[in-house]
């Protein structure tokens, strides 16, 4: 009978046990939550790629526009990645019998273009691997909302000091009902829908103007509507 | 020969029936003169009825697949719950993969449209595909070309907006021979069989080897092809080309279920071969003969298109009388309807003749029927199908020279190509020369002959006496499996051809993907056998084209882009009977007591047997059966009675030497002493879908049972002498008219409410009270428990919203369920299985309901017999929808714009929707219907590889996947789901529109976020022929839908007359319209037929409650 009875000293364990079985609880309800939610889980995320293309360097320092190699986002659900043959406009190096480069012919012999030149040779893809990814059963369209005075930044971030690209926004539900209920401080004129760097403040047009005042009144000008039907993106 | 099915240890729901049982009298069904009923065993309540209505859910339907036992479901079950743990944080990782070079005018993630065609028994239908990201997804009708715009008047559409309303229609064929592109059972790569063993080659060594036979042959002497029929211009060129190199190449043409006795008429008519073309649009009074003009007829669109533009009752009216042994899409949409035995045509004819030269006949039928086509000389039009012989053909053409409607409602052009002998007669002499070994090669064009030849030539013996076979075919069919070379052929959307629509004009195939698995089209392999000349099948096209003189690089272009060349249909030539020649009779003896006539019928859903491996077909019921994924002896009501047979009861046909073993199904309207059996079933090597057996192993079971078996040289159509035994055994049938019942009360309530919910009366009737729709169910005044939305205005900036809504005039439906492939095809509806439609488990949004009125037992010449109402019914999207107040989480809601929304990803399965459903719409995912090829129970395999490991897996359930449209949701296990109104489609055009106005210069245009009338077609409404199913915008007073509804939502639309909401008593407000149908009858008959009756509104004066009438109407209407 002894034998199955705990000796007396375990008593001592009780309280402690509790306490930490307490702190254990309280840890876990903060810390899965914590963990599980977009803004952590989802944002953030910077997987590397096969060309280790810098934003930074052509959208930012060199200020190319997002349109001249996302071609299609005025007019598509999905914002292009380029073809190969974009990257080749520069990073080429063919020549014509001369032996003049026909292009700008950029760092032509550089590794890590290697794969931009094997894609030209060979005719395959070059793998990129995809960065801001939403479930399958939402529907999001790129040119419904670049049309509609959404700029890139408001979902992609500062695209252009990027060297790698990265998740900034949690692309979880409600992070676009939020938008979707309250667009105003978000709409911008069409024609800076790809100003990354377009600060409010400093825009002459906009004198004496809050975000929230030019946001209402491109809301007006382009009769924008809070679209929070589930059938705006769930079909 | 005997097929079996059936065995006693297959599951069965119904119990055989005995004598006295058929012979109860009906206690609790309907009374079938006065109401609506939609089963036999609903009619006589039979005991089988009963014990289907008290299970809430047909028998195991709560119960895990066969296939898979509970335990290893489980360890399923388990397993991909571990793996979903490990795999579950993160999202999965994807990869973008862009294209090296840039693609002109490809805009990824927007579909592109391709115009090209497809061919069925040597007709050209052409066709407009829709690709998304390099594949092919849906299928629609070529609106620009001829067979679209025959029956529409295009003067009349002046603007954008009409045209493109002029939708481009097809039937279901077309609409699910997308799913055969993707189906994994195609993979295969050319095979040879070395004694027993098939060796796999590449085509490098197929191409040597055939070169081999075909040099080695000489003049071409022991060689012979056999293919099917065609309209291509270069398929015939290299006919020609062959017989131009190779003397004495045999060229055999056979297909299973041709058209060739409209031409061999003609031929006995007017001394030539010339093709019949009819003129629907512009005939008042039309006779069809045991035929299916709607149905499987080459030119079904401009058939359909035509009849439905005169079924307005408000333009005047045709009249629609047909007679037939079975019902067809014709009999359908009948005024009057007579059903009289296939193999008497012959007598009905005399009597017809008779009546119209003043002799009256003792059947009020053809009395009103010949009257009616005295009167109406020049715009009548007699229809006669492709089943009766060629004699019945010649005398009707006759008879239309007679009533001058020729040149007129049908016209004559020359038949094309060379005259070829009758299929039946070609087969069988080539099977004599391949037995008398005079056969050395023979190339099979497609087809299988093996399953679908007929029994007396026993193809399979001679085939055994060639020393060299090559199939080339789509899939290793029951031929392929003889022969020793198999080659891969393409689909119809893989490869580059041309071909002809039934009018005759040009139509262009152009391939929309690269062949998927390698294969060759019949071009190119007739190439190859030429030897020198072009090889690609872009070249062999293109040649034809120049020698067509069809037009230089520009023209080609057009060609390419519309997809056919204008201004080619064949000329109408005169047409003027010769002197009746002899052998015009074909005398008939009456049918015996145990001596029936059966009537072979190409499948509405496999066809020939080709579309066997097609779930989509499989599993679409048949318009009047309700049967999916199987067939069946069709019996009329007496004869059934007499033989002491009910349904499912298993039947032995037998026909001389040969019979087969069958399953009855008993047809209200079936011609007594005629049993109607659909061929394509029984296949043994259709693949994973249509049934597959290799030696002793099913590895699939055949669906239905083959019945080519009784099928001879000398009965290609319809047979005398038929004997009928009972075997004892049943055998369960899918069908679903049935499912929904619930219970003895509610069965007696559903006969009450019945002709309330499908509202018709005849022309004079509707003349007499145009508004009697709106007046046939009174109610108190409807007052809502909710707030009233306004969709008039959008709430926040009260601008001009959408209110969208559906309108299905059901004067114009025929029932080609072409709508319902159409939707599985646009929206990833699941294909089930046979063993799940025999729970009721079957998940197609769009369902078409067919009621029968009338006496089962009135028959021959007599009226008051059964007539057919059908009615295709969606989601209502109603505005009070009943489903939205019980579901817990919110899952269904409506949006801004009406739409009753079903958000998947909040559903968490409780089916109250399903059950609040007055309409039965919504359908709920049992299983993980979509992972289906993936599914552990098909072992992920196709037929071909049954012991591939987990890549071919993989590559299959992906290859099978591809045929889903991307811009819809694939909805998972436990998930409810219903239609949508095609809401992917209302969101492009919505989005389409922004975008465009928004960079419009003016500030009002650029506001107007309205969508044109028109440029939003559901699926359904798109695929429709006859124009039954509009859809639209109820806010905009212009839209069509505005004027074909009950609903007035703006100023300036009114309430169509015709216009009601089924249920609308119950104030769901459904936004999808019936326009009631009208019928036509020919007075002296009106009232004798099922379907007149005097609508409950009209009849006793008035009821005494005093409130609503369903409308603003109040009731001096009708004192």
């Amino acid at each position: 009978m002894g034998r199955f009875t705990f000796p007396a000293w375990v008593n001592s364990l009780i309280l402690p046990g509790l306490g930490m079985l307490g702190l254990g609880v309280i840890y876990m309800s903060v810390m899965i939550p914590y963990g599980l939610s977009p803004e952590n889980l989802v944002a953030g995320y910077e997987p590397e790629q096969p060309v280790p293309f810098s934003h930074a360097l052509h959208a930012g320092q060199m200020k190319i526009d997002c349109r001249y190699c996302h071609t299609q986002v005025f007019d598509s659900s999905h914002s292009n990645v380029p073809a190969t043959a974009t990257c080749a406009n520069c990073h080429n190096a063919a020549k014509d019998a001369n032996g003049t480069n026909l292009t700008a012919a950029v760092h032509t012999t550089s590794l890590k273009l290697a794969p931009v030149r094997e894609s030209l040779a060979t005719g395959k893809s070059v793998e990129w691997n995809r960065v801001h990814d939403l479930p399958d059963y939402a529907y999001f369209n790129h040119s419904a909302h670049v049309n509609r005075g959404v700029s890139c930044v408001e979902c992609h971030g500062r695209i252009d000091k990027m060297d790698v690209v990265r998740r900034v926004s949690p692309l979880n539900m409600g992070w676009c009902l939020d938008c979707h209920r309250h667009p105003e401080s978000r709409l911008r004129p069409l024609d800076l829908i790809t100003k990354l760097d377009w600060d409010p403040k400093a825009d002459p047009r906009f004198e004496g103007m809050t975000r929230e005042d030019i946001g209402n009144e491109i809301k007006a000008q382009l009769d924008i509507r809070n679209l929070t039907d589930c059938s705006t993106c769930h079909r | 020969m005997t097929q079996g099915i059936g065995s006693p240890s297959r599951p069965t729901r119904l119990s055989p029936m005995s004598q006295d049982e058929t012979s109860r009298p009906a206690t609790a069904g309907p009374d079938p003169r006065t109401t609506y009923w939609r089963s036999l065993e609903e009619l006589r309540f039979t005991p089988q009825f009963e014990e289907f209505l008290h299970r809430e859910f047909p028998q195991a339907a709560s119960e895990f697949p066969k296939g898979v036992s509970r335990r290893r479901w489980l360890q399923l079950m388990g397993a991909s719950l571990s793996l979903a743990g490990v795999a579950g944080c993160r999202w999965q990782e994807e990869e973008f993969l862009p294209f090296a070079g840039r693609v002109p005018d490809y805009i990824h993630g927007e579909p592109q449209f391709f115009a090209t065609m497809h061919e069925l028994r040597g007709f050209a239908r052409a066709l407009l595909v829709r690709n998304f990201d390099g594949r092919p997804i849906k299928v629609e009708g070529n609106p620009d070309h001829p067979q679209s715009t025959v029956a529409v008047d295009l003067t009349k559409l002046t603007n954008a907006d009409d045209k493109r309303r002029n939708h481009g229609a097809t039937d279901a064929f077309a609409q699910a021979c997308i799913l055969d592109l993707y189906d994994p059972d195609r993979i295969g790569r050319p095979r040879e069989l070395e004694g027993s063993r098939a060796m796999d080659r590449t085509w490098d060594q197929a191409e040597r080897a055939i070169r081999g036979l075909i040099d080695g042959a000489g003049d071409g002497g022991g060689v012979r092809i056999l293919a099917g029929a065609s309209s291509s211009p270069s398929r015939q060129r290299l006919e020609e080309a062959l017989a131009g190199r190779f003397g004495q190449i045999g060229w055999v043409e056979y297909e299973p279920v041709g058209r060739q006795n409209a031409a061999l008429g003609t031929q006995q008519a007017f001394g030539r071969r010339l093709r019949p073309r009819y003129n629907f649009a512009a005939a008042d009074v039309i006779l069809v003969i045991d035929g299916d003009p709607f149905g499987c007829d080459p030119d079904q669109i401009a058939h359909s298109r035509g009849w439905a533009s005169k079924r307005d009752p408000e333009q005047p009216m045709n009249r629609l009388y047909v007679v037939e042994s079975q019902y067809g899409s014709a009999g359908i949409a009948a005024d009057h309807r007579e059903a009289v035995v296939s193999s008497r045509i012959p007598q009905f004819l005399d009597e017809l003749e008779a009546a119209l030269t003043g002799r009256p006949s003792g059947n009020p039928f053809v009395n009103a029927l010949a009257a009616d086509l005295n009167e109406k000389r020049g715009t009548g039009l007699i229809y006669v199908g492709e089943r009766q012989p060629a004699a019945v053909h010649s005398r009707v053409h006759r008879l239309s020279a007679r009533l001058e409607n020729v040149g007129r409602t049908v016209t004559f052009s020359e038949e094309p190509g060379p005259e070829r002998p009758p299929y039946a007669e070609a087969i069988a002499q080539l099977a004599e020369e391949m037995t008398a070994g005079d056969v050395k090669t023979l190339v099979i064009l497609r087809g299988n002959p093996v399953y679908d030849a007929p029994a007396d030539v026993k193809f399979a013996e001679a085939l055994a006496k060639v020393p060299n076979s090559i199939h080339l075919s789509e899939y290793q069919n029951e031929t392929s499996r003889l022969c020793r070379w198999y080659l891969p052929a393409t689909h119809a959307f893989e490869q580059w051809g041309d071909g002809r629509t039934y009018d005759g004009t040009l139509t262009i195939q152009q391939p929309l993907i690269e062949p998927l698995h390698g294969g060759r089209s019949e071009l190119e392999l007739l190439g190859m056998l030429l030897g020198d000349g072009p090889r690609r099948g872009e070249q062999i096209v293109r040649e034809t084209f120049r020698g067509l003189g069809a037009g230089d690089e520009a023209a080609w272009k057009k060609a390419l882009h519309d997809g056919f060349v204008a201004d080619t249909a064949f000329d109408t030539v005169d047409a003027t009977p010769a002197e009746a020649g002899g052998g015009e009779e074909s005398p008939t003896a009456a049918l015996g007591e145990n001596d029936f006539e059966i009537v072979f019928c190409e499948s509405e859903q496999v066809f020939d047997g080709r579309f066997a491996n097609n779930g989509w077909l499989q599993e679409c019921p048949a318009f009047l059966t309700k049967l999916a994924w199987d067939n069946a002896a069709i019996f009329s009501y007496s004869d059934a009675a007499r033989l002491g047979i009910t349904v499912q009861d298993v039947v032995r046909l037998t026909l001389g030497s040969a019979s087969v073993e069958l399953p009855v199904y008993v047809l209200p309207g079936q011609a007594p002493g005629s049993i109607g059996v659909a061929l394509g079933y029984g296949r043994t090597a259709a693949g994973l879908v249509g049934g597959y057996v290799a030696g002793d192993e099913e590895l699939s079971p055949p669906v239905g049972v083959n019945v080519y078996p009784l099928r001879t040289t000398a009965a290609m159509n319809f047979a005398t002498g038929v004997k009928v035994e009972k075997t004892g055994r049943t055998h369960a049938l899918p069908i679903t008219q049935d499912h929904y019942a619930i219970d003895t009360i509610g069965l007696k309530e559903i006969a009450a409410r019945v002709p309330k919910l499908v509202r018709e009366v005849t022309l004079e009737q509707y003349e007499e009270h145009p508004d009697f729709a709106q007046h046939l169910v009174h109610h108190p005044e409807l007052e809502s428990l909710w707030n009233e939305v306004d969709y008039a205005k959008d709430d926040l900036t009260g601008e001009r919203g959408h209110a969208w809504g559906m309108s299905i005039d059901l004067s114009k439906c025929v029932g080609c369920n072409a709508c319902v492939v159409a939707c599985q095809s646009e929206n990833n509806v699941p294909i089930v299985g046979r063993e799940q439609v025999l729970r009721g488990r079957e998940m197609h949004w769009l369902r078409i309901d067919r009621y029968f009125r009338g006496d089962p037992e009135v028959e021959g010449g007599k009226r008051g017999g059964v007539v057919v109402t059908g009615q295709p019914v969606l989601c209502m999207h109603c505005e009070h929808a009943p489903c939205e107040q019980v579901c817990p989480v919110a899952a269904t809601v409506h949006d801004h714009e009406g739409l009753n929304l079903m958000v998947y990803n909040r559903c968490v399965g409780t089916r109250y929707c399903n059950n609040n459903c007055p309409y039965k719409v919504r359908r709920f995912n049992f299983l993980n219907y979509d992972k289906q090829p993936g599914n552990k129970k098909f072992r992920g395999l196709t037929v071909l590889h049954p012991e591939g490991g987990e890549d071919t897996r993989t590559t299959v359930e992906s290859l099978a996947r591809m045929v889903e449209n991307p811009e819809v949701t694939v909805r998972s296990r436990g998930v409810m789901e219903k239609c949508t109104f095609c809401i992917q489609r209302i969101q492009n055009a919505k989005i389409q529109v922004r975008n465009e106005n928004v960079h419009e210069p003016d500030p009002e245009k650029r506001k107007n976020l309205t969508v044109p009338d028109g440029a939003i077609q559901t699926a359904c409404g798109q695929a429709c022929p006859t124009d039954a199913i509009v859809f639209g915008d109820l806010l905009d007073p212009d839209s069509r839908v505005s004027k074909l509804h009950y609903m007035t939502k703006v100023k300036g639309t009114k309430v169509h007359p015709r216009a009601y909401g089924m249920l609308e008593e119950l104030n769901t407000q459904p936004r999808t319209a019936y326009l009631a149908r009208i019928r036509n009858p020919h007075p002296d008959l009106a009232k004798a037929e099922a379907y007149f009756y005097e609508p409950e509104g009209h009849a006793s004066e008035h009821h005494d409650t005093p409130g609503e009438h369903g409308g603003e109407e109040n009731e001096e209407h009708h004192t």
